[in-house]
């Protein structure tokens, strides 16, 4: 429990660091001109996030299944050299039925950008 | 038979789905009518299995995959409701323009998932089971997708869903704090303990009544059943009304029957359930009344019958609720393909004043309809008469009388909204240009299937009931 | 060490809930339930189930809520969605207020005897819920493939646009 939580707290108590350092230390001069979204030196052309077209959500969707996947190899390496090849079996057959999903998925043109 | 071979059945089925949407991806367009043959080649090897596992019944993977003949008996109503929805699908998907051949991959994940229900003990696997069910349940949902409705039934379907399943997985939580144990024969042994009273345990068995409420569509957790059965592709919802209502009640027969037997405190569940299947069939006949759409007024008759099944669940009839469950298979889908029956290239003709005259314009379809309807309705000799019969009777002989009256009533009210159609098809002067395709042999080969079904369930049971009698033996053991 | 870790994670885990419900951008909102969902995961550290914490990072907090953002991003944020006021829903909030601080009070009394704890040691650590995922709940384990893969062709189908014809 301690290494881990070691972690979080390093991390965590990094985060809050990097954060305030830039307030305290940082000059804090503005003007309007600094306050506009940075837009290659023209004046900006769009004032806010324009909707983005539904592709994307097909490829945070799909990142989504495969870190699902992914997450269970974790356990599996752990436990290999315990069950031995039964267990190289098991994944085997836990990942060719998701590369088939993926075949799927790339012969479907999920993966290209749709114009 | 080891642990692999009790495999096969479900094996099979994901083995198909698999290859059918690899071969979606790689085949040509002109090939891709072959698909549906595939899936039904597949259901066939599978059902073949089923059988030939009929006498050797085990529990594998320490109780969580659990063959016995009353899974196989679901895995049989199941491949069954596939295939004929496979079949009264072939044409229909190319005339309404939602040929995905996806679409049959999605049936078959959609079939495995419901297997895998039936034949567990566990519930964490019937958890995993009911959501490849329910996802395959959503893609299919909106698979029309040039379609408001679809799209719209689609979201409903999902968000509604996806609370449910949030239900029953805390209401597992909840068991799981209180027992130690996803299983439900252990779960069931607590109930049986007297001194275990437990607040937590009780809570999680509400939750997970709410969850598969849901998915059986009873009232009043019923919201989304209209506008989903309305929106879908009608295969599609014909396969809602059967399939996931069937692997629902075979998960609650698993877990009540032990449950009334057993338990200590069930007599609240016991009234909970009481409310919950009189609402139902109140509630769905009422409203059915008032519906102008002929598949809205099925979802709602749908609705009813479960209000019904859910009475056979409170007597504790679990012969006669696998003889209802397997009479509404067929009598449901075969109202659901005289309805498909009723198309043409790009429309289909789903209102009450669409079907006037056509009795006569299109006799079969008016005929084996106006079966179907008799059939829902409970009228002799037809199976729904004796599988309505079958499950009041025993409620009587369990002394549900105010519930069995209630049930008749609530069934004459059905016989109005089933006859109005009847009388649209025989009685009233056309009013509309209806002219269909009529050249569809799987269609036809299915309505005349169920009409097989419907007529000799009703005039003789004696075969069936013999296989019911096996399949419900082990879980009384 | 534990009580003061689990006091400061509880601290920040509820007022980064707050902050999401009180933010008006909901992008801020996200990035809150992004905090929340990591302290979640230091409370499953606490209870000595690292496997879980790491998972409730990488899971919650890095993919599901990508896909809130990309949902926020859909839609049109600039005005953002004003909530309707009606009378009856300030009554009925603060009716669950009340009965959620009764059971907060009846928690925190059953806190200082906790239940039972006799089950939260087989999931430990990693390993030893390997050695289960593979052994015991075997079935359940090849059954999330079909699940997976029954998302992704879903997905798919209901997103990807028609090859034309």
């Amino acid at each position: 429990m301690s290494e881990l939580f070691l972690v979080f707290l390093v991390t965590g108590v990094l985060g809050i660091i990097l954060v305030l350092i830039n307030k305290i230390l940082g000059p804090k001069k503005s003007n309007p001109t600094k306050n506009t979204p940075f837009e290659c030196g023209s004046p900006y052309l769009q004032d806010r996030i324009t909707p983005v077209p539904i592709k994307y959500y097909l490829v945070a969707f799909l990142f989504l299944l495969f870190d699902v996947e992914v997450v269970f190899l974790f356990p599996w390496a752990l436990v290999f050299k315990k069950i031995g090849s039964p267990a190289l079996i098991y994944m085997a057959v836990y990942i060719l039925i998701l590369a088939l999903g993926f075949i799927y998925a790339w012969k479907k043109g999920a993966f290209l950008w749709e114009k | 038979m080891n642990t692999y071979t009790a495999l096969y059945p479900i094996l099979t089925i994901v083995t198909g789905a698999l290859l059918i949407i690899l071969l979606e991806v790689f085949l040509k367009k002109e090939k891709k009518d072959y698909l549906g043959f595939i899936a039904v080649l597949f259901l066939l090897a599978s059902g073949a299995e089923c059988i030939k596992f009929w006498n050797k019944g085990f529990s594998y993977f320490e109780g969580t995959l659990l063959l016995d003949k009353f899974a196989l008996f679901f895995f049989l109503i199941m491949i069954l409701t596939v295939i004929f929805i496979t079949l009264i699908s072939l044409k229909y998907l190319s005339l309404q323009h939602t040929d995905h051949g996806e679409y049959y991959g999605l049936l078959l994940f959609a079939l495995s998932g419901m297997m895998i229900m039936v034949s567990s003990r566990d519930f964490l696997v019937i958890f995993l089971g009911l959501e490849v069910l329910s996802m395959a349940s959503y893609a299919l949902a909106g698979l029309k997708r040039d379609d408001e409705r679809s799209s719209e039934a689609a979201i409903k379907y999902f968000l509604l869903g996806s609370f449910a399943s949030a239900f029953l997985v805390f209401g597992i939580a909840l068991l799981y704090g209180a027992v130690f144990s996803t299983d439900i024969s252990t779960i069931m042994n607590f109930f049986h303990v007297e001194t275990n009273f437990s607040l937590m345990a009780l809570t999680g068995m509400a939750f997970i009544i709410i969850g598969f409420g849901f998915k059986i569509a009873v009232v009043p957790f019923h919201m989304w059943t209209p506008d989903v059965y309305q929106g879908s592709p009608t295969p599609v919802t014909a396969f809602f009304s059967v399939g996931p209502k069937a692997a629902g009640f075979a998960v609650l027969m698993r877990i009540f029957f032990p449950f009334w037997k057993e338990a200590v405190n069930s007599e609240i569940f016991f009234h909970i359930l009481w409310i919950l299947s009189v609402l139902t069939m109140v509630v769905g006949n009422l409203v059915a009344l008032r519906q102008k759409n002929v598949k809205r007024i099925l979802a709602y008759s749908s609705i009813a019958h479960a209000g019904y099944i859910l009475v056979a669940i409170l007597a504790g009839d679990n012969s006669g609720l696998l003889f209802y469950l397997t009479v509404y298979l067929f009598m449901n889908i075969g109202a659901f393909s005289a309805v498909i029956a009723l198309s043409r290239k790009g429309k289909e003709f789903l209102e009450l004043e669409d079907y006037s005259g056509i009795g006569f314009r299109y006799p079969w379809i008016g005929a084996t309809f106006t079966v179907f309807l008799f059939s829902l309705a409970g009228f002799p000799p037809t199976g729904g008469f004796l599988a309505k019969f079958y499950i009041f009777s025993s409620a009587v002989h369990k002394g549900l009388v105010p519930l069995v009256i209630i049930g008749v009533l609530a069934s004459l009210i059905s016989v109005f909204y089933y006859l109005r159609i009847v009388i649209y098809m025989y009685m009233r002067e056309p009013t509309r240009n209806v002219v269909i395709f009529s050249y569809n042999p799987a269609l036809f080969l299915v309505l005349f299937l169920c009409l097989y079904g419907v007529l000799m369930l009703g005039i003789f049971p004696g075969n069936i009931l013999l296989y019911i009698k096996q399949a419900v033996a082990p879980l009384a053991f | 060490m534990a009580y003061f870790l689990f006091f400061l994670l509880s601290v920040v885990c509820i007022a980064s809930v707050l902050g999401m419900i009180i933010s008006k951008n909901q992008a801020y909102s996200a990035l809150f339930v992004i905090l929340a969902f990591t302290c979640t995961g230091g409370f499953f550290a606490l209870l000595d189930a690292p496997f879980i914490a790491v998972i409730q990072i990488i899971i919650y907090a890095g993919a599901i809520m990508v896909l809130f953002i990309f949902v926020i991003m859909m839609v049109d944020v600039r005005k953002g969605i004003t909530p309707e006021k009606k009378k009856w829903t300030s009554g009925f909030a603060s009716g669950i207020a009340v009965i959620l601080f009764i059971e907060l009070i009846v928690a925190l009394k059953m806190a200082f005897n906790p239940l039972n704890t006799s089950s939260s040691q087989a999931i430990g650590n990693p390993s030893d819920l390997g050695y289960l995922l593979f052994t015991k709940y075997l079935y359940p384990f090849e059954i999330t493939s079909i699940l997976i893969i029954t998302a992704l062709v879903g997905a798919i189908i209901l997103v990807k646009k028609k090859e034309k014809e």
